[in-house]
Order: structure tokens, then sequence, then C-alpha cells
């Protein structure tokens, strides 16, 4: 037997239907912000190309994203982590990539997409670091790798 | 009853969106800034929309919305097709938002509403109402409830992280949320009532 749905749920969907509307609808802004960005960007790029101090780093962050990457080659199984910092944790993922042996479990692309998090987190509040950018360039071909490797498994079993 | 044909053409229509952004980020992580205009044309209403949500005023979300459009161009390899484009842009609006929010210490302000007395709740039928109904009615939502509703209902946040968000109890998130949504299903009944009088 059908339930009949009470007022409170029918209010209910109509509200989720409403606000799914109004979400993806959005609303235009007054005037083109576009110019404004833009100007911005360039700006910024400028500043970061030229040398000058940058916006305020925040350390721990840049921490959280090594962090991360290392969670990252360990979930892979990639033996052989020595001291990483700075430039060579991104030779460090690039080696990794290339590892034949590098034969990860899917457990380890949860790691990976938490790992990329962090580091889009880091890049977003540090965004004129090249590292990171590479890094962040890296971690994703080794995500499609990964995925490109067992799916080939799959098809093989 | 659910129309199939219509919901798997709205699933094709999302993977063709999907994909399309995709694309677009990709260009803008290599520096094509033509293709991360594009990306702002395509999500600047539903950026604005959720800045001016938050922010209830018209130059607070045009900051708001730069500097979230700024941010994203310097972060968009962090993007590359790991689900809807808009929801991570509104990730990083709200990031930048909490930012500022913490700065002025309003959560003072937000525990108090809670003690407030809601106002009495009326059955209404809101079907003939608007988006912009909506948008209106949540604009008069006391803060505390707005933003709750706004992170929980319209950009789908957990309770914990709007809690960690604004720095609150869980259970006052929840409290604010049940008093929102009755203070919303109030006000549109009344609109709806309005228009039906006029």
């Amino acid at each position: 037997m059908e339930r009949n749905p009470s007022n409170n749920e029918k209010r209910d969907s109509q509200l989720s239907r409403l606000v799914g509307q109004m979400r993806d609808t959005g609303t235009a802004p007054g005037r083109d912000l576009w110019p404004e960005i833009d100007a911005a960007i360039d700006q910024q790029e400028h500043r970061s190309t030229g040398g000058s101090p940058g916006r305020k780093r925040r350390p721990w962050l840049r921490l959280a994203a090594v962090a991360a990457a290392m969670a990252l080659m360990l979930a892979a199984g990639w033996a052989g982590i020595r001291s990483i910092t700075g430039d060579s944790i991104i030779q460090e993922v690039a080696s990794l990539d290339g590892a034949e042996e590098s034969e990860a479990p899917n457990s380890g692309l949860a790691v990976i997409d938490k790992a990329l998090d962090e580091l889009t987190l880091a890049l977003a509040d540090d965004p004129a670091n090249r590292n990171l950018s590479h890094l962040v360039l890296m971690v994703h071909k080794t995500r499609g790798n990964l995925l490109r490797r067992n799916t080939e498994n799959l098809m093989r079993d | 009853m659910i129309d199939r044909r219509s919901k798997s053409t709205n699933e094709a229509d999302a993977g063709e969106i999907l994909a399309i952004d995709c694309r677009l980020a990709d260009r803008a992580a290599e520096g094509d800034r033509a293709a991360f205009e594009e990306i702002y044309r395509r999500y600047v209403n539903r950026v604005y929309g959720l800045c001016l949500r938050l922010t209830t005023d018209v130059g607070e979300a045009e900051n708001l919305t730069q500097d979230t459009f700024i941010k994203a161009w310097f972060a968009i390899a962090g993007y590359a097709g790991r689900g809807n484009l808009g929801g991570w842009l509104g990730r990083v609006a709200v990031n930048l938002w909490r930012d500022q929010f913490r700065a002025t210490a309003r959560r003072g302000r937000l525990m108090e509403e809670v003690a407030a007395e809601p106002r009495q709740s009326r059955d209404g039928v809101i079907d003939l109402l608007t988006s912009l109904d909506l948008e209106r009615c949540i604009a008069r939502l006391p803060e505390g409830g707005r933003l709750v509703f706004v992170f929980h209902d319209v950009e789908g946040y957990t309770h914990r992280e709007i809690a960690e968000l604004l720095d609150l109890a869980v259970g006052t998130v929840k409290a604010q949320l049940h008093r929102a949504r009755r203070l919303l299903r109030n006000m549109l009944a009344e609109d709806r009532e309005a228009a039906h009088g006029a």
C-alpha cells in the first residue's frame, strides 16, 4: 500500500526542488567582474615572477602537502623513501609514476584523492609555488596511470 | 512517477557538462586565460549567488566572487575533473569567506540566535513559488539560520563540517537548521498568500 506523504514531507520536497533550481540558476552580478579578475591575476603573476614578496606563507600547509605525498607513495607500495624534502619530492612522485613494479591496490586511490585534496588546499594558499603545481599535476598523472593499470588488470582477470 | 527518459537525458547532460569542464580546466591549468574566462562565464552566477547568500551584501559578494576566481586560477590544477566544477568553485568561495567570517568573530551572535523564539509555524503549500522567492526569503533569515541552511541544504555540507566551519556545536547547527527551515516554510507560505491575495 502506498503511503501518503505528510504535509511536512511534501513541503520539504517542494523546498528542496526550489533549492536545487536556485543553486543551479544562481544570481547574475550587477556588472561584469571579469576585467578586474583578469587584471588581478596579471598583477599577481607579475609579482610572483618578479620575485617581490608574495602573500604570507603558511608552512604547515606545505608540510601537510609533503605528508600527503608521502602517504601516497606508501599506499602505492613504493619503497625506499629516504629524506624527502623540497624539490626532491617531485622527483620521487615522478619515479613512482614510472615505476613498473608499482602495483597500487584500489584502496590507494582513496589515499591519492586525499593527498590531492591537501595539495589543492596548499596550492590555493600558495598559488605561486611552482613545485606544488608540478606536484599536483604529477599526482594527477599518477592517479590516471593507476586507474588505467587497475582497469587493465580487471580486463585480464 | 519518475520519467526515466528525462533522467537518463539529465545524466547524459551532466556527463557532457563534466567533460566540457574538464577540458576547460585542463586548458586553464596550462595557462590558457581564455579557457578560464569561459569557466568564469559558465559559473559566475552560481558563485555570485552563493557569495550573496553568505554575505547578503552586493559589494562584499562581488569582492568574494572576484577573490574566488582569482584563487581558482592559481589552484585550477587541483581540480582536474574530480566532481562538479561549480561545486569545487563553491568550496573555494566558502574557504575564503570562512577566513573573513572568523576574522569578524560573529560566533556570539550566531549562538544568541538559537535561543530566540521561533515564529509560529504554519501549514502552507509552496508549489507556485520560484527560486527567486526562495532567494529573497533566505536573505531575510537570521544570520545563523541563513548560513546553516545555505551550507547544508544548498551546498550539501554535513552537520559536522558546518560545525567546524562556524565553530559551533553539532547540536547547535541542527537546531539552527531546523529553525531556519521552519522560518522559510513560514515566509514562503506568507509570500504565496500575499501573491494570491493581491
